[in-house]
């Protein structure tokens, strides 16, 4: 890690954020117009930063900075390329795991510190949420990081430079997809801000440069997040004729799309059943594909 | 000029960055109102320029800055009466003064039920959330206040702008906004006007259609669903082009039977979208569920009644109707996920039949029966009787509806219980009448 890393990551979390932000506008709108996006952005940024009459002014500033730093933090965990690791650490994937865990925190804070009962609700479906997807994660990254025998996501990519993780271990992929969708809020798990019902919810109250903060954060998370379903499923930089960076960067942009354009095909899943199916389906099934892992493993990847 | 659809109009919130605040609403605002107004306008700042569209005259368009520095959305002086100089020429006059007026005899109808704790025992903090007036996914002027436990609803109540009912002396217009066609249709037919049928069961059948996937739309919004709402605005385009062709000085009929062959098939994607996969029913079935015993006994009609499989439909009884070989159509679920294919599919049938209806269209005019007509609009039957010395205009059933819907919404989640509320299509333009 060079002096000049947090500004590389710095760089890719921009200019993922508006390649993301593209990718959405397509998807969503079947338009491609990035002056508009722009506009929008300016438009934001020239509101004036609200300060409403909030049960909590520290918690709610914070919660933008605190969703930021861990969008950032879990940039910085993705293999971009064999060349450039943000924080190449032996437990990089439970880092990336914990980077996601501050998101909890951070919308909580947002929802709770406005004091406005929409926000609140907001906070606590957050909450709810969390528990639903917590654990597939962490499962899921257990199943993953299994053949690999390491849980460095560099380690993870050159174990797939034959066979992508995808087509190995589709059950653990099928786990994975909901639970980033979940963590990026981003429909059909878009409960704490649930447009419509909550009106923007935990993030109803911001404006300005601390709405515009929000919804940086969120494009950087599914950056983030698609990043490293593609490190773990998809071979990360592996690929043919194309330079790795750039494989990894289409490969993320692919899984992006998907989950975007999947999000968009259902309707929002209710709090109750969102937990029902965690605890009654997706942990045992995470249980299941940890065992499928293993066996995998023995016969395959020893 | 601003853009008209049946089934949004109402409150329009429109602040643009760098001009001055506006909001798009009717320009009639009953006393009760204000407060509502002055609470989601007070973070604005005292003065708020309001541009103020009269519903019933499209075209009319006055602007008047309010002065909400003493608590109470008063027009100025000098605004309102009369046009401003933004406002397109041709205004005519109705501004907030006539809102007043209106607002003075007027009484927002409002229903509140309390239901039993939350059945799980916890003791949870009650949070009250107020929806509305400008809530997306309702037509504007419905305020939903709640009392939550957790997330399940333990108290509701809900606020319409209307009185009970429409009794005048002077033939009156179209009163709700949301179904203009029909009602206009009915006070016609009940002052002995001569009418064409066949047209004007093609213009309300479109109305409906357009009516049902506006609400479709809006049910798509709030359930989160992109897919939907992205189908169901392309599918309204379509539909909305064939209205201005249709309101067009000459009709041109061939272009509008092409326009609306086309929208049947666009429709008939959008009903085998909506049951592909039983994402509907996964979300929605068992939700709000009303029997036909329940739906009787409440006096629900329209196309709540017909999704618990009663067969209420004024077009059944009426014999241009039965020429062009109508069948009401009838879910038997009962449920927010039967009201909502229900709606969906008698938007499909509505184009079929207003495409029947210009098939056999002469320049025939008929001489309506008067003194009583009940039409079959949107959300159930709109009546406009006619005696000597007055109009009487009433939706009946549509306050029925509220109450189901309140009722429904007890001890459901608050996501659910928005669906329920959502699934009855409540217009609060015709709440009570």
């Amino acid at each position: 890690m060079s002096n000049w890393t947090p500004f590389a990551i710095v760089g890719v979390a921009l200019v993922g954020a508006a390649i993301a932000s593209l990718i959405e506008q397509i998807v969503t709108e079947r338009r491609l117009a990035p002056a508009a996006l722009v506009r929008s952005g300016v438009e934001t940024l020239r509101h004036p930063l609200s300060r409403p009459d909030v049960r909590d002014a520290w918690l709610f500033h914070l919660a933008p900075f605190l969703l930021v730093m861990a969008a950032f933090t879990a940039v910085a965990f993705v293999p971009w390329t064999s060349g450039f690791r943000g924080i190449d650490l032996s437990a990089g994937l439970i880092g990336f795991a914990a980077a996601l865990t501050y998101v909890t925190p951070a919308v909580f804070m947002a929802g709770w510190g406005s004091g406005r009962a929409e926000g609140v609700l907001g906070g606590f479906r957050w909450l709810a949420l969390m528990l639903a997807y917590a654990m597939p994660i962490a499962m899921v990254t257990t199943a993953v990081a299994a053949p690999a025998g390491s849980l460095r996501p560099s380690d993870i990519v050159e174990v797939q430079h034959t066979v992508p993780m995808a087509l190995v271990q589709p059950l653990a992929l099928g786990l994975w997809l909901p639970a980033v969708l979940a963590v990026c809020f981003l429909p059909p798990f878009d409960l704490p801000q649930a447009e419509g019902e909550l009106n923007g919810g935990a993030f109803s109250e911001y404006r300005g440069f601390d709405a515009a903060l929000i919804a940086f954060a969120q494009k950087v998370l599914l950056v983030a997040a698609s990043g490293m379903t593609a490190a773990m499923f998809f071979g990360g930089w592996n690929g043919p004729v194309l330079p790795p960076g750039l494989w990894m960067a289409l490969k993320t942009a692919v899984v992006a799309a998907f989950l975007l354009w999947v999000g968009g095909r259902v309707p929002r899943f209710q709090t109750d059943r969102v937990l029902s199916i965690a605890w009654k389906l997706a942990n045992p099934l995470a249980l299941l594909a940890i065992v499928v892992s293993g066996l995998l493993t023995l016969l395959f990847y020893r | 000029m601003l853009g008209h659809d049946p089934q949004e109009l109402g409150f329009r919130p429109d602040f643009r960055a760098g001009e001055p605040s506006r909001l798009l609403l009717p320009s009639r605002i009953p006393r009760q109102m204000r407060p509502i107004l002055c609470d989601f306008l007070s973070p604005l700042g005292n003065r708020v320029q309001m541009r103020i569209e009269d519903i019933s005259m499209p075209g009319s368009v006055d602007v008047a800055t309010l002065d909400l520095s003493n608590g109470s959305a008063r027009p100025e002086q000098n605004d309102s009466n009369g046009p401003h100089a933004d406002g397109p020429s041709g205004s005519h006059g109705h501004g907030q003064s006539d809102g007043n007026e209106h607002g003075e005899d007027g009484m927002d109808d409002m229903m509140a039920i309390v239901g039993e704790p939350s059945p799980d025992g916890l003791i949870m903090e009650r949070l009250r959330i107020r929806y509305g007036p400008f809530g997306v996914p309702f037509p504007g002027g419905l305020l939903v206040d709640a009392s939550l436990d957790g997330e399940a609803v333990r108290e509701v109540r809900i606020d319409a702008l209307e009185g009970p009912e429409v009794v005048s002396t002077e033939r009156p217009g179209s009163p709700d906004p949301l179904a203009p066609v029909a009602w206009r249709m009915a006070i016609d037919m009940a002052h002995d006007q001569s009418v064409n049928e066949l047209d004007c069961l093609a213009r309300i059948e479109l109305e409906r259609a357009l009516s049902h996937l506006a609400w479709l739309r809006s049910l798509s919004r709030l359930l989160g669903w992109r897919r939907m709402t992205r189908q169901a605005g392309v599918v309204l385009d379509g539909l909305n082009a064939i209205r201005h062709e249709m309101n067009a000085a000459a009709v041109d009929h061939e272009s509008v039977e092409t326009l609306l062959h086309g929208a049947a098939s666009s429709i008939s994607r959008l009903v085998a979208s909506l049951t592909k996969g039983r994402l509907l029913d996964w979300r929605l079935a068992g939700r709000g569920v009303v029997s036909a015993g329940a739906a009787e006994e409440a006096g629900l009609g329209g196309p709540n009644a017909r999704a618990s499989g009663l067969r209420k439909d004024q077009r059944s009884g009426c014999p241009v109707y039965r020429r062009i070989g109508f069948e009401p159509l009838l879910e038997q679920g009962g449920d927010a996920a039967a009201r909502t294919l229900l709606r969906a599919r008698e938007a499909s049938q509505s184009i079929d039949l207003a495409r029947r209806a210009l098939l056999r269209l002469t320049g025939e005019t008929g001489i309506s029966p008067g003194e009583r007509v009940a039409v079959e609009g949107p959300r159930g039957a709109l009546v406009a009787e006619t005696g000597r010395t007055h109009w009487k205009l009433e939706a009946p059933g549509a306050s029925c509806a509220r109450r189901v819907a309140v009722e429904s919404m007890i001890g459901e989640s608050w996501q659910d219980a928005l669906a329920i509320l959502a699934s009855f299509d409540l217009s609060p333009w015709a709440e009570g009448r």
